[in-house]
């Protein structure tokens, strides 16, 4: 489980493969698969280990032209999908 | 009885099998288009009756869920091991080997050995050496190559053996292979399996088949070239995917899909082994709808129309340099 403070990664053993604005997720261990929409898919680029979940919202607020609070409830409960399926783990 | 040896050449990749003669008949009978190699073997297939293989240990990964038997990957060892009451393989796919055991006497044993299991092993085998599995129909239209897949029942051999008979040479009914950025399609004409329902459709095909399968077999195993002209090669580029699916419509109705949409229908079929080999399997499925529009396509009940609506779709025919 990861907290606010935390970097966030992809897991090791998940794989990410775009096509075209979409992201499809693998996740070796569970056998399952995923997919991100567009939003979804900049979110995920965006967690490399270098970003907060704070950045990656402040980020998406910039980026897309929704209003600021929608954008903040939307990442944060995909974030939450994200980090609870252990796609996304905290950075060392 | 002495086991039979016999090479075959899948695309570049060249496979011993030995097996007692009755096994070795019905493989044969599966790979005859790939019959003979002028290379030393890459991979060693090997049947034998009775139990010779260990049991698997306790540190595999299920990857496939099939009526009965387990299918796991050993990620330290590198193996694939089917474990059913009736069979039991054991496949290494990066070093080249793969060991099946048959453990009962009848043909529901033996279709397993030589179809699903072999199957199931090939494709790994072939895409640790590049070669991305489709699980999908094709057929050959002006040296490019139709595209047609789907999940079993979907209706894609029904579809493909349209096709064929609208004139498109098949190339395979449930299995093709892409190179890794996809610019060529790789056929595997084997024996076409065909359900009462496809000859409830195509009753043409009727005439060509005993009243019931094999014993034990699913499905009547065809001989490809029964089923219309053969293709004068066994490759070509892509030109275009169209996903077929059962519907009671009367009239065909074909939809575009989109990339996106077209990779996530593809990804189900893509087995959670080796992460490097996983991950190329995926570029190359994108690559593929990246490089040919893809449908959707509702086949209905006519299936001459189904495969003229195929054919309406079409884009024009890629330049040729």
């Amino acid at each position: 489980v990861t907290g606010d403070g935390d970097r966030l990664r992809p897991r090791d053993r998940v794989l990410a493969q775009r096509a075209a604005e979409a992201v499809v997720l693998l996740d070796l261990d569970a056998g399952t698969y995923f997919s991100l929409d567009e939003v979804g898919a900049r979110v995920w680029e965006l967690c490399d280990g270098t970003r907060r979940a704070a950045d990656v919202v402040a980020l998406i607020q910039e980026e897309y032209d929704a209003p600021p609070e929608v954008v903040a409830a939307d990442v944060l409960a995909l974030l939450g999908e994200l980090t609870g399926e252990r796609l996304l783990v905290a950075a060392p | 009885v002495k086991a039979a040896v016999t090479a075959y050449d899948v695309h570049g990749v060249v496979l011993e099998v030995e097996a007692p003669p009755e096994v070795a008949a019905v493989v044969d009978a599966r790979l005859l288009a790939f019959r003979g190699a002028t290379r030393p073997a890459d991979v060693a297939v090997t049947y034998r009756r009775g139990r010779t293989l260990a049991p698997p240990g306790e540190k595999g990964r299920p990857v496939y869920d099939r009526r009965g038997a387990q299918v796991l990957w050993f990620e330290d060892a590198g193996t694939l091991v089917l474990d059913d009451p009736a069979v039991r393989a054991v496949c290494r796919p990066a070093a080249g080997t793969l060991d099946v055991d048959l453990l009962a006497d009848d043909g529901a044993t033996l279709w397993l050995a030589t179809h699903g299991v072999l199957t199931l092993c090939l494709l790994e085998i072939l895409r640790h050496r590049g070669r991305y599995g489709v699980h999908a129909g094709s057929v050959v239209l002006d040296g490019t190559v139709v595209l047609l897949p789907g999940t079993s029942g979907s209706g894609k051999t029904t579809l493909a053996l349209a096709l064929a008979a609208a004139g498109c040479p098949l190339l395979g009914d449930d299995t093709a292979f892409v190179d890794a950025e996809a610019t060529t399609v790789l056929g595997f004409p084997d024996e076409v399996d065909v359900t009462a329902g496809t000859v409830a459709l195509l009753p043409a095909l009727a005439a060509h088949l005993p009243g019931r399968p094999p014993p034990g077999w699913p499905k009547w195993p065809v001989r490809p070239e029964l089923l219309g002209a053969t293709p004068a090669g066994l490759t070509g580029p892509p030109r275009v995917l169209v996903f077929p699916r059962v519907s009671r419509r009367m009239a065909p109705r074909p939809r575009p899909l989109d990339r996106d949409e077209a990779l996530l229908a593809l990804v189900p079929d893509v087995l959670l082994t080796a992460p490097d080999v996983v991950a190329g399997h995926l570029a190359a499925l994108a690559a593929l709808v990246g490089a040919v529009p893809s449908y959707a396509l509702d086949t209905g009940t006519d299936l001459a129309a189904a495969a003229a609506a195929v054919l309406a779709v079409l884009p024009a025919p890629a330049m040729v340099p």
